[in-house]
């Protein structure tokens, strides 16, 4: 790793660490952590929400039991996908098309509104080439806010089921859903998005502009369509909130997405910002930021990890590069490593920190093509996002992951000691187990069925543009993706087929919704029992023992469930290449 | 035609959803301050 990577990453280490705490009390108190309820910015943000309740006829001040709350996600959500649906199929008749886009297929609809409304922004799709400017602004870029304030409301209707005592109640899930766009990721996204205008990135209601490339004759390319389009506003709110469907098919490692290394660094540190604050939050939340710390050292330790191992993998470069006499060593002329798929701009070390850091989070953004990463620099990606996106994680989400993991750790260590397990004052029984179990079968499921069957059905198999190690590599990272609401992509496959768009429709659905549910139901569990005084017998969770117990067990659970796969995929092809 | 099965595709997930919070409430079990109340 070059000095400037060593650099970049102990400044985007720095720069969270300052920015973090901060943001994370202000989150806290926009979700109820002060007792007068008050919360930052009441004066500017109380009446818009109070508008907003009185047309939508929202009660503010009626909470709703687990069930209700996750019935309202569900209904939100459906709607959301029928309004998507609508806008692409109709986009040919309907305004703000300036270069013509036709309606898009109903299976290439179904993929992209689910896509969008689970926050995985998976696109088998060109953004530039498919989607009128009405579609990306009204449907897809409104969506990247309204799903991730979703993510929000669940882990936060899931804390109040933690914290609350003898209570019925998680909340109100319309109320969590506006206060979190209108005061955390509406502020946040229009100041990113004035930042990244600033540096380049850019903002108009253009269609294309034909030019005349200055290198006509040698690339015989007489015009060049550059492509226009509000940008900067839908790729702030795609960081921010760690959405990751970017404008353009190349999306982070465009020129109009991400100029430049300053842009490369505030992207990173958008896409992590939140995910860690809200644990921040958490600890707030709950009365107890010991508790958080441990979580936080957890996520920030195997987010680190995946990170640099990353970036040493590809700066190691590719063996079949060697044979053919290629320099790739690193030197004052040159990064060095492997190249291919690389922008100059970037390199290995901020591609692969970048890499380390979207598949951690639910964020499918890149700034690299990762079918191009040496087969043990693709695992990496691959294995991060199978851990469960627990490090930070989305935003919301990512804290709703590594606490069902700490529920299954304190079920451990109850078995161990032979007690009935706590967590934080909560006896952990039979019902909320199940549940736990539930959740954590869930993913593996939407990846693993339909990864599955795509390598038994001929038309799926025939999508793979190599029938080896390196196309079950992309079949699994593809389907790991969309299981885990991710978004990235592995590229050596067709994924526009039928088979591909609606089983992956169906794996993000089930990666989302077959979390969330059973997830608010261990917090209305929760809410109804009370809270029992830590004895000498209970077992600690703010100490180093649990932060090494719960990664254990994150990394033992990825690892059981998926070995077997990953050895027929990058690690065979790590070895025999 | 296709229009109609992809939205009952994505309708029916959903319905299926709604089935899986009445399952996850019976792995929850009854209110105990709601039974109480109830009996008495």
């Amino acid at each position: 790793m070059s000095a400037a990577g060593w650099f970049q990453l102990l400044g985007l280490v720095l720069a969270l660490a300052i920015t973090v705490p901060p943001l994370g009390r202000y989150l806290a108190a926009v979700y109820g952590a002060r007792d007068d309820g008050s919360a930052p910015g009441d004066r500017v943000f109380g009446p818009l929400e109070r508008l907003i309740y009185r047309v939508c006829r929202v009660d503010d001040r009626r909470e709703q039991r687990w069930n209700v709350y996750a019935a309202a996600l569900l209904a939100f959500s459906l709607v959301s996908f029928l309004a998507v649906y609508a806008m692409q199929r109709l986009q040919g008749n309907l305004p703000l098309n300036p270069t013509g886009m036709k309606g898009v297929s109903p299976q290439g609809a179904f993929n992209v509104s689910i896509s969008f409304l689970t926050n995985t922004n998976w696109q088998w799709y060109s953004g530039e080439l498919t989607m009128s400017h009405l579609t990306q602004m009204l449907g897809l870029t409104v969506q990247n806010f309204v799903s991730a304030a979703a993510g929000f409301a669940v882990v936060v209707a899931l804390i109040r089921g933690i914290a609350r005592r003898n209570a019925r109640t998680l909340g109100n899930f319309w109320v969590d859903l506006v206060r979190t766009i209108v005061r955390v990721l509406l502020p946040l996204s229009i100041l990113f998005a004035v930042a990244l205008v600033s540096q380049g990135v850019i903002q108009n209601l253009h269609g294309s502009t034909t030019a005349k490339p200055i290198d006509a004759v040698a690339t015989q390319q007489t015009t060049q369509q550059i492509p226009g389009g509000p940008v900067a506003s839908q790729e702030a709110i795609k960081q921010v909130a760690t959405n990751g469907g970017g404008f353009f098919n190349a999306n982070s490692a465009h020129p109009f997405e991400n100029p430049n290394g300053i842009t490369n660094f505030l992207e990173l540190w958008a896409i992590l910002a939140l995910p860690f604050a809200m644990v921040v939050a958490y600890g707030h939340l709950i009365g107890s930021r010991k508790q958080a710390r441990v979580l936080m050292a957890v996520m920030a330790a195997i987010w680190l990890t995946f990170s640099v191992l990353a970036v040493f993998a590809e700066q190691n470069g590719n063996a079949r590069l060697d044979s053919l006499g290629v320099n790739q060593s690193q030197s004052t002329t040159q990064t060095g490593g492997n190249m291919e798929g690389k922008d100059i701009r970037f390199g290995p070390s901020a591609c692969g920190v970048w890499a380390g850091s979207t598949t951690g989070t639910s964020s499918g953004s890149v700034n690299c093509m990762h079918d191009s990463f040496t087969p043990s620099g693709g695992l990496l990606p691959m294995l991060h996002m199978m851990l469960g996106e627990v490090s930070p994680g989305g935003v919301g989400v990512g804290l709703m992951g590594v606490l069902m993991y700490a529920l299954l750790a304190v079920f451990i260590a109850g078995l161990m000691v032979g007690r009935t397990p706590e967590y934080l004052g909560k006896k952990i029984q039979a019902a909320e187990m199940k549940l736990v179990v539930l959740f954590l079968l869930a993913m593996p499921l939407a990846m693993l069925t339909f990864a599955a069957a795509s390598t038994l059905i001929g038309t799926a198999k025939g999508s793979l543009q190599s029938q080896d190690a390196h196309g079950l590599s992309a079949l699994l990272y593809n389907y790991a993706s969309t299981a885990n609401n991710n978004g990235s992509a592995f590229a050596s496959m067709n994924a526009s087929t039928d088979w591909y768009t609606i089983t992956q429709g169906f794996s993000m659905l089930m990666g989302r919704f077959f979390l969330i549910i059973p997830a608010l139901a261990i917090g209305g569990s929760l809410v109804r029992k009370q809270r029992i005084p830590a004895t000498a017998g209970t077992f600690p969770t703010d100490t180093p023992l649990f932060a090494g117990l719960l990664t254990g067990v994150v990394v033992i659970i990825a690892g059981l469930t998926f070995f077997p796969a990953l050895a027929l995929g990058p690690i065979v092809e790590q070895l025999t290449r | 035609m296709n229009d109609v099965i992809v939205i009952a595709l994505a309708v029916g997930f959903f319905g299926l959803c709604v089935a899986y919070i009445g399952l996850c409430d019976r792995i929850i079990g009854p209110d105990p301050i709601v039974d109480e109340g109830t009996e008495s």
